[in-house]
């Protein structure tokens, strides 16, 4: 029986048992909900949405203050970079001092006496890059680069040819100079946009690295070995950067969508350029020329022939020579300069070899008595080199390099190599002292994004003089470099 | 190239018994396991969502599984998507794949890479093409001639292509440009791009853009992404190959419950995907097992074979994909035998119907 005087226990029941209707029918969570189920089915109210609206406008007004006090600006898109190498070197036996400039009678810009090692900072350059006009519908943009380097005018290193370029070579009393590398404007002929199955297409004007074989073209920051080879940084027209006009691109694109590895069945390059080098007008009235083309085997990314590519590169320039008693220009010497490449690349194992013949006109007799009619004849230089590596570590995998990591994730890659390179300056058989063989066992350490520790062992061979093997050209030469090289 | 040295005892009999005689004499175990993802969250953080697959990293369920055994656990997630782990795999630096879409394991195959498909990731949800706010395009031929985004190598290039092909269009009649998914957002919101493939929700709460087709839970559309091992791992350590399978099949079926929805949500929402994509995208999925399905039934198998036409038909493989031999369902068997799950999932008919309905919950 049921009193009509409700017990107070019943009407608590009844008040819960409403209370929860009433909240179901609000769609308030029921009591079994997890947390996240009932975050989802909480509705924000206007003081979150006001202290949402309040934390907008605080970083709003943090950005806006931020980039006009502590941000640098640039006009237009910029991407700043830089590389910069420091080098501890050891060799045995001593570099000779200095003694044709002077060095021996107490100048101090030079070395005075032998020494077996120094520490240098060899090369440190600093590179702005972007764009000038964005082609939104097609990406046939406007690039610009703008380089300068740094070098040591000390950088006596065991490879040098001679005693004043080994260790000498002042021209300015800090001891360094600072020039102007890359200079260019590039435009894009085709889309750049539309995915890697396009061909490519860039025409250069400017100051710029001429497309020669391998090493030649390759940048500071990404060459293998710490010197260059000797042929690339001696032939004429090929040795240094030029100004003019080239036009790179390629053809008979192949994507395999693996991984999206691009391969171009052909690539090329031609230009036209002044052939004096960097920073100067044409000191002639001839226009020196460049070709360039090269065949990438077509292949899967999986196959072991992928990466294998033969190259062809050709460069005809014209030199001054010059009477060195009145110092005027008697002459204009042609200048021919053929290459051949074969590279492949298939991570653990890489192997390049460059193979270059120079042919210039030279004097018979001697350029201090010099005229226009002194006979000349074809004076061929030839040098090559081969590059055996085997790299551990995944630095070189596109993949790995992009995996998402919140920290300064890094892959590490240890690459050990051994390089041959031979550089024979003058190849008649009567010319002597002008041959050198460069054996280099190296170990480079990749253990950061944009830095890698470089260990080189050089056996330097040179061939005897006439005169017989002196203190700056021995028989041979051990060295031993270190280099950090890091980037920005 | 990573080293592995090889632990030397035995730690797990009661697996061995199970396993066929020829993975009885296969090493033990590994002191890695290498679990990539084709993927990566926002900004390229280390995190996606999306799948059961995605759970058993956010849940560390993997790494649990083996903390006992000392095996560490390296979980990779490729901004590169699908092809990065190509890449990865082909240079022996992955051991398993979680989700790998379908062109870039079809691809891979094709080229040589050896693995054994263990289960299906995911499959089914809707489809939307999207414009930018600004555009006055009505239906994909307005768009004719114009650029549309899609992140080429991946499974996301060939459900563009499908959407094409629905409105009777093909990949000729546009300017397919290749983008990632965040380059991809950022062009629809500054008007570089006219138009791509993707979630809606977020991009029309914030007025960036807007969806001009929708294709809802359509089979043909969409495709099942994959579970893979591969072949050498598989053969070294089939009994870590099974502990694996068997974890993740949990993570599924707990993937699939009703009072889970919400957290696994948020818990995708951390990779910097819009939590409302998710949540709207997954409204209309009443039956969690619908999507959450790791079979390799004949849905799975008949949309592996369509996509590998597909692919030869876009010229994106140059040769044969064999399908025999590729698929290795003993370890789902097993898994689902152990779990007592056999008839927990729905089983698709090659046409996307349900041929046998999960079981009732």
């Amino acid at each position: 029986m049921i009193s009509h005087r409700l017990r107070p226990t019943v009407v608590a029941a009844a008040s819960l048992l409403a209370l929860t209707s009433l909240a179901h029918a609000q769609g308030a969570a029921p009591a079994q909900d997890d947390q996240a189920t009932i975050d989802a089915k909480t509705p924000a109210t206007k003081a979150d949405i006001q202290g949402l609206r309040t934390d907008l406008e605080n970083y709003k007004y943090e950005q806006a203050r931020s980039a006009e006090r502590n941000r640098a600006q640039t006009t237009r898109n910029t991407k700043i970079t830089g590389t910069v190498q420091l080098r501890a070197t050891w060799q045995n036996p001593a570099q000779n001092a200095g003694a044709a400039n002077g060095a021996t009678s107490g100048n101090t810009n030079y070395q005075a006496t032998p020494r077996q090692t120094s520490f240098d900072v060899p090369s440190a350059t600093l590179q702005f890059t972007g764009n000038l006009y964005r082609d939104y519908n097609e990406g046939k943009n406007l690039t610009y680069a703008l380089g300068f380097a740094y070098a040591s005018n000390q950088s006596g290193n065991p490879t040098s040819l001679t005693s004043a370029t080994r260790t000498l070579g002042v021209s300015a009393s800090n001891g360094s100079q600072f020039n102007l590398t890359n200079a260019n404007l590039a435009y894009s002929f085709f889309p750049t946009n539309g995915g890697q199955e396009d061909a490519k297409g860039t025409l250069t004007f400017g100051q710029q690295l001429v497309p020669f074989g391998l090493e030649a073209q390759a940048d500071e920051e990404v060459r293998p070995v710490i010197n260059s080879a000797q042929f690339s940084n001696t032939l004429n027209g090929i040795s240094q950067r030029q100004i003019g006009l080239i036009y790179r691109g390629d053809s008979f694109v192949d994507v395999d969508y693996t991984n999206n590895y691009r391969q171009a069945l052909i690539e090329y390059a031609a230009g036209v350029v002044n052939g004096s080098g960097p920073n100067k007008s044409d000191n002639n009235g001839k226009k020196d020329f460049i070709l360039r083309a090269a065949f990438t085997l077509p292949a899967d990314y999986n196959s072991w022939l992928r990466q294998l590519k033969v190259g062809a590169s050709y460069y005809r320039g014209y030199t001054n020579i010059a009477n060195t008693t009145s110092n005027a220009v008697v002459r204009i010497a042609g200048s021919k300069v053929k290459g051949i490449d074969i590279s492949w690349t298939h991570l653990p194992w890489s192997i390049s070899y460059e193979y270059a013949q120079a042919t210039d006109d030279a004097l018979v007799g001697a350029a201090a008595s010099a005229t226009e009619s002194s006979p000349v004849y074809a004076k061929k230089a030839k040098g090559q080199y081969l590059n055996l590596a085997y790299t551990w570590g995944e630095q070189f995998l596109a993949s790995e390099k992009s995996v998402a990591k919140y920290d300064d994730y890094w892959p590490k890659s240890y690459q050990a190599f051994v390089r041959l390179d031979s550089f024979d300056a003058d190849t008649r058989d009567a010319a002597t002292g002008d041959k050198t063989v460069i054996a280099t066992l190296g170990l480079n350490a990749f253990f950061a994004e944009t830095t890698k520790l470089q260990l080189n062992y050089l056996r330097t061979r040179n061939d005897e003089p006439t005169t017989g093997y002196t203190q700056n050209r021995p028989r041979t030469i051990n060295g031993v470099q270190l280099q950090f090289q890091y980037g920005f | 190239m990573k080293r592995r040295t090889f632990a030397t005892v035995l730690g797990t009999a009661p697996f061995i018994n199970l396993l066929p005689m020829g993975a009885r004499a296969a090493e033990a175990r590994p002191q890695v396991i290498r679990i990539s993802f084709p993927g990566a969250g926002t900004g390229g953080r280390p995190i996606v969502g999306g799948s059961f697959p995605a759970n058993s990293h956010l849940q560390r369920a993997i790494d649990e599984e083996f903390k006992a055994d000392g095996i560490r656990v390296e979980w990779k997630h490729f901004p590169g998507a699908g092809p990065a782990l190509n890449e990865s795999f082909a240079n022996g630096l992955t051991d398993f794949a979680f989700g790998h879409g379908d062109l870039p394991l079809i691809v891979g195959r094709s080229t040589g890479l050896k693995h054994k498909v263990l289960m299906s990731a995911g499959r089914g949800g809707d489809s939307y093409f999207v414009v930018p706010a600004g555009s006055t395009a009505k239906s994909l031929t307005d768009l004719k001639g114009k650029r549309i985004a899609t992140f080429k190598g991946t499974a996301g290039q060939l459900t563009t292509y499908r959407f094409f092909e629905r409105f009777g269009l093909s990949d000729k009649d546009f300017k397919v440009i290749s983008l990632d998914s965040d380059s991809t957002l950022a062009a629809l919101s500054t008007g570089d791009i006219d138009g791509t493939v993707r979630a809606p929700f977020d991009v029309e709460a914030r007025g960036v853009a807007h969806r001009i087709h929708e294709i809802l839970n359509d089979p043909y559309i969409t495709r099942p992404s994959t579970v893979w091992v591969g072949e050498e791992f598989e053969k070294k350590y089939p009994e870590v190959v099974q502990r694996v399978v068997t974890r993740l099949v949990k993570v599924a079926q707990w993937s699939t419950l009703e009072a889970n929805r919400e957290k696994q949500l948020q818990l995708w929402a951390t990779s910097g995907t819009a939590y409302v994509d998710y949540q709207k995208g997954w409204e209309s999925t009443k039956d969690l097992r619908d999507r959450i399905n790791p079979l390799l039934d004949d849905y799975y198998q008949a949309s592996i074979r369509n996509s590998i036409e597909e692919a030869k038909k876009y010229k994106l493989v140059r040769r044969d994909v064999a399908f025999d031999g590729w698929l290795e369902p003993r370890y789902l068997n097993n898994a689902l035998k152990d779990l007592k799950l056999e008839d927990y999932w729905p089983q698709q008919a090659a046409d996307g119907k349900v041929k046998v309905p999960g079981r009732k919950l």
